[in-house]
């Protein structure tokens, strides 16, 4: 059960990898066409910079759920540290908790955030906004369900996940 | 409230709750504490908001511009034309370090950059010279501080979004504080190699600098380009972010090193990074709201006000306190909270928002360095293996001539407004 959830969810983090990368890509290219159509031929191009937002935030927020996949905020370790492998397990415990709170409490008025934007077009892009800030919530809903599954991992006694590198890591992949 | 926001924050960083998650659930329990439990639709509100950011879309493009410069090898290069300008030096290679860094800070924005992309290379070399490793991983989180400092910087695009001040002003604020800060390090590298006899490299032959130099004009064109760009109104902020980028795919190109796997590796290390940065950005646009229900900043003020009615007293307590700040918050959002409620005060007391742009984003940057939130710290011990303690000890020699450079900036404005006036005329 924990391996198929754990296959669902990197399914989900390889899509939303892809997307939020391909929307950078999207931004880098249409502000160099911007750049370059300015240059050359003294014309600026309407559609650039609301689309530019537009990829912005749709990045972050398909990110954001990646970000979490991959273990890739920041966290102070010191402290709990001081708790020897006992204090690192509570706080795993306490950290999936407190995330599932805060995200129980963004997919709870999820809904009515969207509602309220709907039928408010972003210029020029001509899209609702409820379409630029569903990815948000598609986020919150992958990180809650990977919280759950870390839960159940540390109950299984799997390690967390980290992507520091040192040196004797870099030397072995040389 | 403010204090339930704060000590909230600190409570839960310190439990290992990861930043985002932190920053949001406090507010969230600041705004059921203020008694808006019936409206706790706005936090997700505030979080969408917060994200839809145009003054922040340069944000990605410094962060991408860094890690690409990293997987083009520029970093490399860097590294390999600083040794045969300044190896010969004493403690050749800690010298190298200092001046890689302002080098590379030259393109990138962010000093976790400098610390994942140079770090490595700077504390492998100086190990197998016999350096120790606690003092090269130490010295190379004192030069990441430099990254912010010298343009391109995102903690001043961040700043200059929330104090409605010229990016291209700040830029060239950061200037001449960033070679202060890279002089102050390269004086106090010397003092340590007299005391510990580190060792020289041999000096390069002149073929030699040429050649890396050739390698090396590269990077030291790309602040020429960005800071152009945007000094002369050639494009916005987000542009130039998107030009440098342009400019490292170029070089990797050129130089035949960026490959598909190389440039989806930087993309992605950029997009982690920024997701994190506007997450934080995104919850704490929640905390602004509380804090002008609350009239903190106005509050905040007054009470200022009652302690010192003077500007030199004042900038002495607001350096102490920013230091301490920096210790226990991250630079993001220490820069959030704060930034809102110190302006009125900024502006009652005439200083300048460049000025004190430079001042609170160096301050909090220290912060970098020191204990419990030092995260080029906690980089550093992912990439010695030494432990946390250890690494602080070694750090914190380096935090003398960091704060001398700091006090230097903070009373002499002229350091930080004179390029920005003379390039771009007075305010």
């Amino acid at each position: 059960m924990i391996d198929k959830a754990e296959r669902f969810l990197f399914s989900f983090e390889r899509i939303f990898h892809a997307l939020a990368n391909i929307c950078l890509i999207i931004m880098l290219v249409i502000n160099m066409i911007q750049i370059t159509s300015r240059a050359l031929f003294d014309l600026g191009i309407s559609l650039v910079f609301p689309w530019t937002v537009f990829l912005f935030c749709w990045s972050v927020f398909f990110a954001f759920f990646v970000l979490y996949r991959q273990g890739g905020d920041i966290t102070v370790d010191f402290f709990v540290d001081r708790f020897g492998e006992g204090g690192r397990n509570f706080s795993r415990h306490f950290v999936n908790v407190i995330t599932l709170l805060l995200m129980g409490v963004m997919l709870w008025h999820g809904p009515q955030t969207l509602l309220q934007q709907i039928g408010d077009e972003i210029e020029i892009v001509e899209l609702d906004r409820w379409v630029q800030t569903l990815p948000l919530f598609l986020s919150c809903i992958l990180i809650a369900a990977n919280s759950l599954l870390d839960t159940a991992k540390a109950l299984r006694g799997d390690p967390e996940v980290s992507f520091i590198r040192s040196i004797e890591k870099l030397e072995k992949d040389a | 409230m403010a204090w339930i926001l704060f000590i909230g924050f600190m409570a839960l960083i310190m439990l290992r709750v990861p930043i985002v998650i932190a920053m949001g659930m406090a507010v969230l329990s600041a705004v059921i504490a203020g008694g808006f439990s019936n409206q706790l639709y706005i936090v997700p509100r505030m979080v969408a908001d917060g994200v839809e950011n145009p003054g922040l879309l340069a944000v990605p493009f410094f962060i991408l511009a860094g890690n690409l410069m990293n997987a083009v090898g520029m970093t490399d290069k860097i590294f390999n034309f600083a040794t045969t300008l300044v190896g010969h030096f004493r403690a050749g290679l800690a010298q190298v370090n200092v001046v890689s860094s302002m080098i590379f800070a030259g393109i990138s924005g962010s000093a976790v950059a400098d610390i994942a992309g140079l770090g490595t290379i700077e504390v492998k070399a100086m190990r197998d010279r016999g350096y120790p490793v606690e003092f090269a991983g130490a010295l190379t989180v004192a030069t990441a501080v430099i990254g912010p400092i010298i343009p391109p910087s995102i903690a001043l695009v961040i700043y200059g979004f929330l104090a409605n001040t010229s990016i291209g002003r700040l830029f060239l604020g950061g200037v001449v504080p960033g070679l202060l800060i890279g002089i102050s390090l390269m004086l106090f590298n010397r003092y340590m190699a007299i005391k510990h006899d580190f060792p020289r490299e041999p000096k390069a032959s002149l073929g030699n600098i040429g050649s890396q130099a050739i390698d090396g004009i590269a990077a030291l064109a790309a602040p020429g380009i960005i800071l152009g760009a945007i000094t002369f109104g050639f494009t916005t902020p987000t542009e130039a972010g998107v030009l440098a980028c342009a400019y490292s795919v170029l070089l990797g190109a050129l130089y035949r090193t960026l490959d598909a796997k190389r440039l989806w590796k930087a993309i992605t290390d950029s997009m982690r990074v920024t997701a994190m940065i506007m997450m934080i950005i995104g919850f704490s646009h929640g905390m602004g709201w509380l804090l002008a229900i609350e009239q903190i900043p106005q509050a905040m003020a007054e009470a200022v006000l009652l302690v010192t009615d003077d500007r030199n007293v004042f900038l002495a307590l607001l350096i102490v306190f920013l230091l301490a700040i920096g210790c226990v918050v991250e630079g993001v959002p220490a820069k959030l909270i704060l930034i809102p409620v110190l302006l009125p005060i900024i502006d009652h007391f005439g200083i300048d928002r460049v000025h004190f742009g430079l001042i609170i984003v160096y301050a909090l940057l220290l912060g970098l360095a020191t204990p419990p939130m030092g995260v080029g710290v906690y980089i550093m011990v992912g990439i010695t293996n030494r432990p946390f303690e250890k690494l602080t000890l070694a750090v914190l020699p380096f935090l003398v001539p960091l704060t001398v450079v700091l006090i230097l900036i903070t009373y002499i404005p002229a350091l930080t407004l004179w390029l920005p006036n003379l390039i771009m005329g007075p305010p």
